[in-house]
């Protein structure tokens, strides 16, 4: 009981904590520490907002009917889709200007403002939040009738997955600058497809994406879903034992496209500088 | 501040999307209906799923889950035709969840608990009547 309990708090810690400690780890790198207390601002306001929702949801007369929950769900993670989208070239822009590649214009053009911060933060939290929120409050209802193991294991999940994110802050602030864009780059790419697969599977839920039962693999009975590994899986990359076409051929076409344009070496003139180039252009052809 | 506004605005929102639901109880089973809906409590253990009804006139209907079985567990609503007609994921041991629908029109369903969340389920038919009132 409460393993099993901890296991959904670390999922969903996993799930908010991530793109908001890269996001974090990015500004303290850059020298953009005016974003981090936009990045706790919309943060807080989607704990906060999730709390109070989750509240009124719980103890209040009105309910939000599964519809409603999954559209807003699914709406939520595809708008943070397109930030983190965002924010992943800001931060290749951010990169190239490092080395020198591009001179500081194009990077003020691609630069975030305080408002795009706090919304990347609000989305990567919120999008999750209200669903946390009622889980919490699931916990602590039992907890009032007098079984508080599920909100002892719930608290020890979500603190393991801010443990944890807090670890993988301190990690990335240790590499260097070039492989730090690299690999956040490429990492929240693949974290951004799965929070894409999963406002699909939302929106699919909910009837307004056709295909929920067209599956392009169903690996469940190898994977079992209340595993741990299982569980670190869909916290981190949303990978889910059962996906639908739809899901996966998105998956793909962002991964595909945002991969290759990520990769894909500067225009700009003064190419000769960057010794990290060879690489990537040999890479680029499998893209 | 502009976050705020928009934050506020999110939730407005998302209130309003909410409706009355929850306040009938049936306690002996026999499902009411009303505008508020009919609540049906379910229970799901690792190898059981016991609805405290098998029919509910049309309408809203809350089922108010129960995991008392030792893995999480979900529970579905499918139309006769396979379609997920709603569900509700993630009821951890002990918990206890509720899935709300709107607007469920008459016809034969079929419940599910899946303890372990995977598999087919524990399945069973569901009758929705025609609305009373």
């Amino acid at each position: 009981m409460f393993v099993s309990n901890a296991l959904i708090g670390l999922r969903e810690g996993l799930e908010a904590a991530l793109v908001v400690v890269i996001l974090l780890a990015f500004l303290v790198k850059t020298d953009r520490r005016w974003g981090i207390r936009y990045v706790w601002l919309g943060v807080g306001t989607a704990v906060v907002l999730s709390v109070l929702l989750g509240a009124v949801l719980t103890f209040g007369t009105r309910q939000l009917s599964f519809e409603a929950q999954e559209v807003i769900g699914g709406t939520a993670s595809i708008i943070a889709v397109a930030f983190v989208t965002v924010m992943v070239f800001w931060m290749r822009s951010a990169a190239r200007s490092i080395s020198g590649e591009l001179k500081g214009r194009l990077d003020r053009a691609l630069d975030l403002g305080p408002l795009a911060v706090a919304l990347v933060g609000f989305l990567g939290v919120g999008r999750e939040g209200l669903e946390t929120a009622i889980f919490f409050y699931a916990t602590a209802q039992a907890a009032g009738a007098g079984n508080n193991v599920p909100l002892l294991g719930w608290a020890v999940g979500i603190g393991t997955a801010v443990l944890l994110g807090y670890l993988i802050y301190k990690g990335a602030l240790q590499i260097n600058l070039a492989r730090f864009f690299r690999w956040t780059g490429v990492a929240l790419i693949f974290v951004a497809a799965g929070i894409l697969s999963y406002g699909i599977h939302d929106l699919q839920e909910a009837a307004i994406l056709p295909g929920l039962d067209t599956l392009a693999f169903d690996v469940s009975h190898v994977i079992d879903p209340s595993a741990w590994y299982a569980v670190v899986l869909k916290g981190i990359f949303n990978f889910t034992p059962a996906t639908t076409v739809l899901q996966a051929v998105a998956w793909v076409l962002y991964v595909g496209t945002v991969l290759y344009f990520f990769l894909r070496p500067a225009k700009a003139p003064a190419a000769p500088v960057a010794e990290s180039q060879a690489p990537q252009s040999a890479r680029q052809p499998a893209a | 501040m502009r976050t705020l506004a928009l934050a506020t605005a999110a939730a407005v929102l998302a209130l309003g999307a909410c409706g009355d639901a929850g306040e009938s109880d049936s306690s002996d089973g026999t499902a009411a209906a009303g505008s508020a809906g009919t609540v049906i409590t379910v229970t799901s253990t690792d190898d059981a799923c016991d609805l405290s009804t098998t029919s509910a006139p049309a309408g809203r209907l809350a089922f108010e889950v129960t995991n008392e079985g030792s893995r999480p567990t979900e529970f579905y609503l499918y139309s006769d035709g396979e379609d997920i007609v709603g569900e509700v994921e993630d009821i951890g041991p002990g918990l206890t969840r509720t899935l709300t629908i709107d607007d469920v029109v008459e016809g034969d369903y079929v419940t599910a608990c899946k303890p372990g969340m995977t598999g087919d389920g524990i399945r069973a038919d569901f009758a929705v009547t025609a609305a009373t009132g």
